[in-house]
């Protein structure tokens, strides 16, 4: 964009008239809440659940709170025992007490969206915590929207660039697909998805960051994304210090903003960093509301929420989704219940190794250990074979790897790991790469031609 | 040194003076003729080719010249482009907070004239239904008794109800209030209270430990709330 039409743009924007919110918004807030003022009082707290009395408020309903000293702070209905209503709090306060009084104010929370939005840093609840002025001419729509139909979604075809050799090559990731990041702690997760955000070909980047330490979000901001890409990105945050529901509300709020630039026709990305601290959350709450423990004490509602919200991703006829959840698996554990319930959600797995992690194989990801479904839809049948012959030759290697290490491999006695052997370092060095590099689609897929058909030389 | 012979026979040529041997004899005069002719031809060859390098070096200097034209113009301008390009961007940085100031201004304002025509619009508006449902109030009891029923069903969890109205509104309407509550299922204690705290557009139902209030100027209340939320930041 050259200087001019760069300032052109900054003026129309400082220019541009506030929206009025459409009729049919204005309609939607209208019936969102209850006709009168219905309020009732804290009856008890236990934990992080309030108990309300004189409140009939349906699930999910938004309240607030009103403390004797003056104080206000939102809450949602997150489940009922007897009569009484129990809430789980949406912003800290501190002086809560029985007889505060509740008002119900909506059937859910909504949050206000529009193309103001990029380029911004909100909370769960769609307010800017950037220190810049609130963004203008959104449009208020309901977080807890119904996933596409099944029938109004287009089959999975274009490719998309990642920028990541080893994911375009190994595991190519399709317009509208939806992937999970496997990772024990320490392992690049956020490195690797650092690297999405600077090389993905999307139009827009939705970034969810769950639980994270408050540390991190401002390093993810500055290293993983940087000025450049913050502009087409934005990043809803909630910090592990917040409480349960904000953690749960990031990971909704952030799939409502993705949907509603999907339906602008968007091709958008969105990462949800992390999924597991997303299940953990409602953990809490679950358990918060008396629901029973079952695996690993997680309540049932974790495995009904974890469809409901990988499903609202994916491809419509206007737009697209392309998804990545982290998954962060306790001790290295792929097989926890949550990384097991997404694995079977999802339209594939990238695996990252702690193994390769420690051999300074950035990034780490276990090539056989990970799966795209969509992958012998997305590429040629030139391209498939190519990956199959790297793939046998680093399932040969793996087989073999002890006898090869203690020198008990007698070379020509099987020609297959002697190729392996011949091209390993090859191999290693094209599924490698800084993090700062990025590789188009097509470089990748040449370079990927060269390698399964021998021809190493010059290979960086 | 050279030896020059020479021939005797004055009227034989040089060349038949060189094939009779011994009829030769040393002439200076022949030689000095044949130097000052070979120095002529290396005179003449010598202003030649000064000639000739002289007519290069022009040459050479036009085109130089030429091509040192175009390179010092194209240098110029660049130099002249590069001034430009800065003191443009001077300017514009000198000027850019002033344009940007007039236009947040420009902008601001034009937000603060929709916003208040919004917020006129809208009391208007809710000023408009307050006088025709205040005016179909009393044509149509139904709509007081619709009231009701949702705030009973707000409360339908409730052991126990009170509903509470204006003594004029249960004056009125009370047999129909009263068969309302009759039907509201199994509680503990069912009644209604005349107050004058309640207006007559709306009734108020109290129960454990929480209060429904559909009073007409609560409910637009409530719809004010609810239309100005839609721009706002927060939830």
């Amino acid at each position: 964009m050259s200087q001019s039409s760069g300032l052109a743009k900054r003026f129309a924007d400082l220019a541009s008239p506030p929206e009025l919110p459409s009729i049919g918004s204005l309609q939607s807030a209208i019936e969102s809440g209850p006709a009168g003022r219905i309020t009732g009082r804290i009856a008890a707290i236990t934990g992080t659940a309030v108990e309300v009395e004189g409140l009939c408020a349906p699930l999910g309903s938004l309240c607030r709170i009103r403390t004797a000293s003056h104080q206000e702070a939102m809450a949602k209905t997150i489940g009922f025992r007897h009569q009484r209503s129990i809430l789980a709090m949406l912003d800290d306060v501190s002086s809560l007490a029985p007889g505060d009084a509740v008002q119900w104010i909506a059937d859910g929370i909504t949050v206000g969206i529009g193309p103001g939005m990029l380029g911004r840093v909100l909370d769960a609840l769609g307010r800017p915590i950037d220190h810049l002025e609130a963004p203008r001419g959104l449009v208020k729509v309901r977080v807890d929207r119904q996933p596409p139909s099944s029938l109004d979604r287009p089959p999975i075809r274009q490719p998309m660039g990642t920028g990541v050799r080893v994911l375009d090559a190994m595991l190519p990731c399709g317009v509208g697909q939806r992937l999970g990041i496997f990772a024990g702690s320490g392992v690049g997760k956020s490195s690797l998805l650092g690297m999405l955000t600077r090389g993905c070909t999307a139009d827009a980047i939705v970034i969810a960051l769950v639980g994270e330490r408050g540390r991190e979000v401002r390093e993810f901001m500055d290293e993983a994304l940087g000025k450049e890409g913050l502009r087409r990105a934005v990043l809803v945050v909630a910090t592990s210090d917040q409480p349960a529901t904000m953690r749960l509300q990031a990971a909704w709020t952030a799939t409502a903003i993705a949907e509603s630039l999907r339906d602008a026709g968007k091709n958008v990305l969105l990462m949800i960093d992390s999924v597991t601290r997303f299940a953990l959350a409602q953990r809490e709450l679950g358990l918060a509301a008396g629901e029973p423990p079952t695996t690993r004490g997680y309540p049932p509602s974790v495995f009904a929420l974890l469809p409901r919200l990988v499903e609202r991703a994916g491809r419509t006829e206007k737009g697209s989704i392309t998804a990545f959840y982290s998954v962060l698996v306790e001790g290295d554990d792929t097989n926890e219940p949550i990384a097991d319930a997404l694995r079977g959600l999802l339209d594939g797995h990238i695996v990252l190794s702690r193994k390769l992690a420690s051999q300074a194989h950035w990034p780490a990801v276990d090539v056989l250990q990970s799966l795209s479904r969509l992958q012998p839809l997305l590429v040629s049948a030139e391209q498939l074979e190519a990956t199959n012959k790297v793939r046998r030759w680093l399932a040969e290697y793996e087989a073999n790897a002890e006898l090869v290490e203690i020198g008990a491999y007698r070379p020509g006695s099987n020609p297959e790991l002697d190729r392996a052997l011949q091209l390993r370092p090859a191999i290693r060095r094209f599924l490698t790469q800084d993090t700062k590099q990025r590789y188009s689609l097509d470089e990748t897929q040449k370079l990927l031609a060269r390698l399964a058909a021998g021809q190493i030389e010059g290979m960086v | 040194m050279a030896i020059v012979l020479k021939n005797l026979d004055r009227h034989r040529s040089p060349q038949e003076a060189h094939g009779a041997s011994g009829l030769t004899e040393l002439n200076l005069d022949d030689l000095a003729a044949m130097a000052r002719r070979q120095l002529q031809e290396g005179e003449n060859r010598a202003r030649e080719v000064i000639v000739a390098a002289r007519e290069e070096a022009e040459k050479i200097r036009a085109q130089a010249y030429q091509e040192g034209l175009l390179q010092g113009r194209a240098a110029g301008e660049r130099e002249a482009e590069q001034q430009i390009r800065a003191g443009v961007e001077t300017r514009l940085r000198e000027e850019l907070p002033l344009f940007e100031s007039f236009v947040m201004e420009l902008a601001t304002s034009q937000s603060k004239f929709l916003t208040d025509l919004r917020g006129t619009l809208v009391s208007t508006s809710l000023a408009i239904a307050e006088r025709i449902i205040v005016a179909r109030l009393e044509r149509e009891p139904e709509i007081l008794e619709r009231w009701t029923q949702a705030a009973l069903d707000a409360a339908r969890t409730a052991r126990n109800i009170v509903l509470v109205v204006h003594p004029e509104t249960l004056a009125m309407h009370g047999t129909e209030l009263e068969q309302l509550l009759q039907r509201t299922g199994n509680r503990d204690e069912v009644r209604i209270e005349a107050s004058e705290e309640v207006p007559v557009a709306g009734v108020m139902l109290r129960c454990d430990g929480g209060a429904i209030d559909m009073s007409l100027g609560e409910q637009l209340a409530r719809l004010d709330e609810l239309i100005r939320g839609t721009e706002e930041g927060t939830p």
